[in-house]
């Protein structure tokens, strides 16, 4: 995209002010992120759970430097409803953060490096220099409003985000400034008292999924290159200056409450057909909570829908598991079903529709099933 | 003179302007004169009115300020022109403060409006190929009954929108037609000049249906944000209004 | 071709008519490379550039849209890495198309208001009814019918913004619907 490569930021940080004040442009930007705001948190994009979000925005308040506090600048994270692993920030303050990010995640400090990371753009005003130095020079948001991102089927989102959120998300910031983001982001993470050593973590766990998966990246990571360039730089960082450094993860409060949202964004995983990051985030759940009715259900379904060889088999085992965790799960009834009639085994396909719609009977798909039955020869 | 695409696309839409200049400009429902006789009281709405600078690297920015002196001069040019029409009662929008059902309703009339002015743009001005001739004889476009709830006592909403690419010192100005048709149409074309339009249209406030429609586009020729250049435009579009003006008898 | 300048010059020929044709259609439709009949309904119009669907309005796409488009069976969707498979149920069909919708990046609150077996030209097929809102923040509502032959799929879609303009035309969908035929046998 031809991103002009430049110094550092020359601007004052918001902590180099005794107050936050906006220049005009800043202004102008704020205003088109409070816009694009309104209308991406009033929608189904955003990933709602008081519990995970109230979590979040606790790591993020605790990253807070004290340089920061009372000049006018707030935090606040967002989760985004989307497998992709990215994040982003807006100028103003506001942090999203892909499901599909933080289900990858091990423990809290490796959030503490995303949140640093991305709150290290805003309070550097990384937006605002960024803009200057793109919107003089090249198309860039021009070519935003019409160009195809190469996220594959769900990364789009790009265009769904305004101009600024797609400029956050999609193209990102110059090497320069994702460096001292980096940088700025560890000084963070060491300061609220977490391991420095998870951050080079993130990006190398993450790196090892995008290579398996062979997914295209978003911008979270640059391209490929610079992801493992971003990686050698938090090891270099760590090894010189920081060389001693520990902390805390939290791992266990981490996975206690991320868990759910790691289930959630696998299901978004395999309604976009991406069975094998599916079966990654439904097993990676079940570590955590073996005797899970709803995940055995998805994992069940996820075998059900793939029908690779022996995957019958297997969705069946599945279902199985999810009725004998919770026998009042009407879900797996149906799938057998489903399964059973498909291999014309009437009589148990019958038995498992009859027992789904007498635990449900206000299905919304019953009007299927009643055919189904209806279709069946009764002996 | 070297054909390349953008000399190519240059000469089509220099044919299309030339086309399009030849056509009436407004567009009337069919029976606009029985249904105008009941209208006493209109609301005016500025849906939109956005000003953009158009930067070196083609960057569309847009600017706060310019917006609200933009709406502020395409609002007073409207209301001064509509006073001058007999027994005609002129309010602003909102009257109050709006509840939330009600700025939603107007998001969903804004958001409705602009599918309707693509849809009249492109198929009761746009090229013949592309016309639809029973929508110009049978002018029939609606945004929905809904629209009742959004002002009280009124018999009719001029909607209102507007949007002015200013070109900033670095860009030449150059006609290209399929841009103005592209800011009418609400297309998101980023322009290489500066280009202004300006879309009214006259919604009976009861069964939403657009009585009236008009507009004046231009490349480089206007700026929103000078109060005379909207005056102007704003007479254009309005020399063709429904409610006429009194007709001066000099002795 | 720069993306710039190939839209520049795409939208310079659409406007200039060089490409589009709109076509007045009503009374019986025949595709015989789709392989079905159906009866269009009186003053619509087909957009003839649109190779391999049928694609008619009223008052333009943006204020309503019919479409009938066929697609070999291991096609792959636009939005998602499921595909159809021969002997698919019509639920299971309707399953895909239903998570083809979810994964669509480019709408918001996507909702599915119905999901049910339907008859599609006389075979067992599914009709979904679903709203969302599209990038102008504009509510819109659909009617996708579905059915899957033995190596194709059929899709007939109707969508309209939900205000007004949806429950108008909704009726000539419906009645379009009902003499959906296929030429050949299903099993074709």
């Amino acid at each position: 995209m031809g991103m002009v490569s430049c110094a550092t930021t020359q601007l004052p940080s918001v902590g180099e002010m005794e107050a936050l004040q906006l220049q005009e442009d800043e202004k102008r930007l704020w205003n088109r992120s409070d816009e694009e705001q309104r209308r991406l948190n009033n929608s189904s994009y955003i990933y709602e759970d008081p519990v995970i979000s109230a979590y979040v925005n606790e790591v993020a308040q605790n990253l807070i430097p004290q340089d920061i506090r009372g000049k006018g600048l707030s935090f606040q994270v967002k989760i985004i409803r989307n497998p992709l692993l990215n994040a982003f920030a807006y100028p103003n303050g506001v942090i999203y953060a892909h499901t599909g990010l933080i289900s990858k995640m091990e423990n809290e400090a490796q959030l503490a490096a995303l949140l640093g990371h991305e709150m290290s753009h805003v309070t550097h005003r990384h937006t605002i220099e960024n803009y200057r130095s793109v919107k003089n020079t090249t198309a860039v948001l021009a070519t935003i409003q019409v160009a195809s991102v190469p996220f594959g089927a769900f990364g789009n989102l790009a265009s769904a985000l305004g101009t600024l959120g797609a400029m956050a998300a999609v193209t990102g910031y110059s090497r320069e400034l994702e460096t001292e983001a980096d940088t700025l982001g560890l000084v963070l993470l060491i300061n609220a008292g977490y391991d420095p050593k998870e951050a080079p973590k993130l990006f190398e766990h993450l790196k090892r999924e995008v290579e398996q998966q062979d997914k295209k990246e978003p911008f979270f990571f640059g391209t490929h290159p610079r992801l493992q360039e971003r990686i050698d730089n938090y090891n270099r960082l760590i090894k010189t200056k920081y060389p001693d450094a520990t902390g805390m993860k939290n791992t266990e409060r981490f996975m206690d409450i991320i868990s759910p949202l790691i289930l959630d964004n696998a299901m978004m995983d395999l309604s976009m057909g991406r069975f094998s990051s599916a079966e990654d985030g439904i097993g990676r759940f079940l570590e955590i909570d073996p005797q899970n009715s709803r995940a055995h259900f998805y994992m069940g379904e996820l075998y059900r829908q793939r029908n690779d060889a022996a995957d019958k088999e297997k969705a069946l085992n599945e279902y199985n598991l999810s009725i004998q965790y919770d026998p009042s799960n009407p879900a797996p009834h149906k799938s057998i079903g489903l399964i059973y009639y498909k291999l014309e085994r009437y009589q148990e396909a019958r038995a498992e529709f009859e027992k789904y719609l007498i635990l449900f009977p206000d299905a919304d798909d019953a009007a299927y099933i009643e055919q189904y039955i209806k279709a069946m020869p009764t002996k | 003179m070297r054909l390349n695409i953008k000399t190519i696309s240059l000469i089509l839409a220099c044919l299309l302007i030339s086309a399009c200049a030849t056509a009436p400009r407004y567009r009337a429902h069919p029976q606009i004169n029985s249904k105008i006789e009941n209208v006493k009281t209109i609301t005016v709405i500025p849906l939109k009115v956005d000003v953009y600078q158009l930067t070196a690297g083609g960057v569309k920015e847009k600017m706060d300020e310019w917006c609200m002196q933009a709406q502020r001069n395409v609002l007073t040019a409207i209301e001064d022109d509509l006073k001058l029409r007999p027994l005609l009662n002129i309010k602003s929008f909102p009257e109050t403060l709006m509840s939330e059902d009600r700025r939603i309703n107007l998001e969903q009339t804004g958001a409705l409006f602009e599918a309707v002015n693509s849809s009249i743009i492109i198929h009761t001005y746009g090229q013949p190929v592309h016309r639809f001739p029973e929508k110009i004889q049978n002018f029939d476009y609606t945004l929905g009954p809904e629209v009742r709830q959004l002002s009280n006592q009124t018999d009719a909403l001029l909607l209102v929108r507007g949007v002015d690419n200013i070109a900033t010192a670095g860009r030449k100005a150059v006609q290209v037609g399929s841009v103005i048709l592209g800011a009418l149409a609400g297309v998101q074309v980023t322009p290489n000049m500066g280009v202004t339009a300006v879309n009214l249209a006259l919604v009976d406030a009861n069964t939403g249906e657009v009585l009236w429609f008009n507009y004046h586009a231009s490349a480089g020729d206007h700026d929103l944000r000078n109060p005379i250049d909207t005056t102007a435009m704003v007479m254009d579009i309005l020399k063709d209004f429904p409610i006429k003006k009194p007709v001066r008898k000099f002795d | 071709m720069k993306i710039k300048s190939a839209f520049y010059l795409l939208f310079a020929f659409i406007l200039c008519g060089c490409v589009a044709t709109w076509v007045a259609v009503g009374g019986k439709y025949k595709s015989g490379s789709e392989n079905y009949t159906v009866e269009l309904p009186e003053g619509w119009r087909q957009y003839t550039p649109a190779k391999g669907k049928l694609l008619i309005t009223k008052d333009g796409f943006t204020l309503q849209r019919i479409q009938i488009v066929r697609t070999k069976i291991d096609t792959e969707l636009t939005h998602t890495k499921k595909k159809f498979e021969k002997g698919m149920l019509p639920q299971e069909a309707a399953e895909v198309v239903i998570d083809n919708l979810r994964s669509n990046p480019n709408i918001l609150n996507q909702d599915i208001i119905e999901n049910m077996p339907a008859q599609v030209g006389g075979h067992p097929g599914f009709k979904i009814v679903y709203t969302y809102q599209n990038k102008s923040g504009l509510n819109k509502k659909g009617v996708f019918f579905g059915l899957l032959t033995r190596d194709w799929w059929y899709e007939m879609i109707y969508e309209a913004p939900e205000r007004h303009y949806f429950p108008k035309d909704l009726p000539t969908f419906e009645k379009m619907i009902e003499t959906f035929r296929l030429i050949k046998d299903a099993a074709a």
